[in-house]
């Protein structure tokens, strides 16, 4: 590991797909840029600087996706880019001449602006997804409409890291004229996407803090052609699709992420891949473990499994303890738990749905970091089934005499 | 991953009292359908007193502490001791719990009602795993 993740605590950091730590170029780019103070918008030596920096960082943004750096609208987050290309969209149309077709398993920064469109009075359709957590090109066919604006569907699901077919689907968006968009927050900076060779895919949104750059920065690439309604009125920066003076240290931090990416993203996800696989290895012969998801369909980085008879969430803060960071899937609140709607959308019962933990793996993991963590994995486990009254190894041979008051 | 009392991390690391007792006089079965955990009290009444008891448990960390917590908490206590511990007091016994982890000190306080209850030789209601919604 890394001394950014490491530190002092030795952790075990598997929780990548939440956030990453930033990596030593960006940090230098960052610090570089934090000299430069002036207003991008201003004609004068400090704002041309700003300006500068500003145009470098579009292009390597471009550079990574393969597409024109004025196709690059830097945004606050992801999410701000997630709802510039669905309200950005809806917005052009009335209601009543406006249908958006999406997945269940969105991230909640689709589903939310697709839910407030709902509420104004626009149609949404909510496609399902099979076993495997895919959606079904077919089902995007039949959920096509005359009205039909728009299409998202996201890259890869940020809980289970099923890649969804989405090469297919926006050829069937083409066909059908209507604009096709991905949320790939999860796959940029991870897997190879050539956007020079996908004309159909219109809009993509990304964020930095997913692969090793800033928190607090994202792009929403807009196609040549296309055009929104923008969400922040007023000096019509970013080609007047954002408002507001720009983030000119997280954006140059951006693209140094993904300039970094650009150069390594293939080897590492060739070598994430081979300690995911160890991983899941390890994780099934702990017996009563099962992948929710199909591996061939994983991004390189992730593993989502479900432990029987144990809740993730006792998983999860057991493996806190011993310094390894994974994510649950569903959290326990104060009086119930809240399911995860990707698990829920992919028909994985319940008792699996409450076991589910996520790994997510990052370029410094090691592989004796993926020993450490089966070895850890594999002690809670049996300690926690050890006390669970759901294990049939375990459970009580007694009726019981009394149940709630 | 919300905070824990020292309590707390020492027995969901190291748990006491695991497992089904042997001829026990008790077996208490509380579970809360609304987040799934459950908790099984196995207990040995000698003389109006607890003279052993033991636990099995499905829930979060708080939830699996609170019942290894309370199986020590009461060994060798009477019944009319068990009877008067609320709710504050077991969130006391495991040296506090967050508004998020409240739940925990609710079931715990039915699972020993329940024990006081039935070691009284009451009959065991019917039963409903609808009744305790904490």
């Amino acid at each position: 590991m890394s001394t950014m993740t490491r530190v002092e605590s030795r952790l075990i950091y598997l929780d990548h797909n939440a956030t990453t730590p930033l990596a030593p170029e960006v940090m230098e780019a960052m610090t570089h840029s934090m000299w430069v103070f002036g207003n991008p918008s201003s004609l004068n030596l400090p704002g041309e600087e700003a300006k500068a920096l500003i145009s470098r960082a579009r292009e390597q943004v471009a550079g990574l996706l393969n597409v024109l750096p004025e196709e690059v609208i830097f945004t606050g987050s992801g999410s701000a880019a997630n709802n510039l290309a669905i309200k950005g969209v809806a917005t052009r149309y009335a209601p009543a001449d406006c249908h958006i077709i999406t997945s269940q398993i969105e991230h909640s920064a689709i589903l939310e602006p697709c839910r407030f469109l709902e509420k104004q009075g626009y149609r949404v359709s909510y496609l399902p997804v099979d076993r495997a957590g895919r959606v079904d090109p077919d089902d995007v066919r039949r959920a096509l409409h005359a009205t039909t604006r728009l299409i998202s569907i996201m890259h890869a699901n940020n809980e289970t890291g099923v890649i969804q077919p989405i090469e297919e689907i926006a050829q069937i968006a083409h066909a059908a004229g209507v604009l096709f968009h991905t949320d790939a927050v999860q796959t940029v900076g991870k897997l190879a996407l050539n956007l020079g060779n996908h004309p159909a895919i219109h809009l993509l949104s990304l964020t930095g803090h997913k692969f090793y750059g800033p928190k607090g920065v994202g792009a929403l690439i807009i196609r040549q052609g296309i055009d929104l309604c923008p969400l922040v009125h007023g000096g019509g920066q970013e080609n007047r699709y954002r408002a507001g003076t720009e983030n000119v240290l997280g954006i140059a931090g951006l693209g140094a992420a993904c300039q970094r990416a650009h150069l390594h993203a293939a080897t590492e996800q060739a070598r994430q891949r081979s300690l995911r696989d160890r991983l899941y290895e390890g994780l099934i012969a702990l017996g009563d473990v099962e992948l929710n998801g199909k591996l061939t369909y994983l991004v390189p980085n992730t593993l989502n499994a479900s432990f029987r008879f144990i809740k993730g969430d006792a998983l999860a803060q057991s493996l806190s303890l011993l310094n390894v960071a994974v994510s649950t899937g569903s959290a326990c609140h104060a009086q119930e738990v809240e399911p995860s709607h990707v698990l829920v959308a992919m028909g994985v019962p319940e008792e699996l749905r409450a076991g589910a933990i996520r790994f997510s793996l990052g370029k410094d993991t090691t592989l004796a970091d993926i020993e450490e963590t089966l070895d850890a994995v594999g002690r809670v486990v049996r300690r926690l089934r050890a006390m669970s009254p759901l294990d049939p190894a375990r459970a009580s041979k007694a009726k019981p005499l009394f149940i709630g008051l | 991953m919300p905070a824990y009392s020292p309590r707390i991390v020492q027995h969901f690391s190291d748990p006491q009292n695991v497992g089904e007792l042997e001829n026990p006089d008790v077996i208490v079965h509380i579970g809360n359908p609304a987040c799934g955990d459950q908790i099984y009290l196995y207990a040995r009444i000698t003389q109006n007193h607890v003279t052993a008891c033991s636990f099995l448990a499905y829930g979060c960390a708080a939830s699996l502490a609170t019942a290894s917590i309370l199986t020590e908490e009461i060994q060798g206590r009477s019944l009319e001791e068990i009877e008067q511990i609320d709710e504050a007091q077991i969130v006391e016994f495991v040296g506090g719990l967050a508004p998020s982890q409240r739940h925990c000190a609710t079931i715990g306080h039915h699972a020993l009602r329940a024990l006081v209850h039935q070691a009284r030789g009451n009959a065991a209601p019917e039963p409903n795993p609808r009744a305790l919604t904490c």
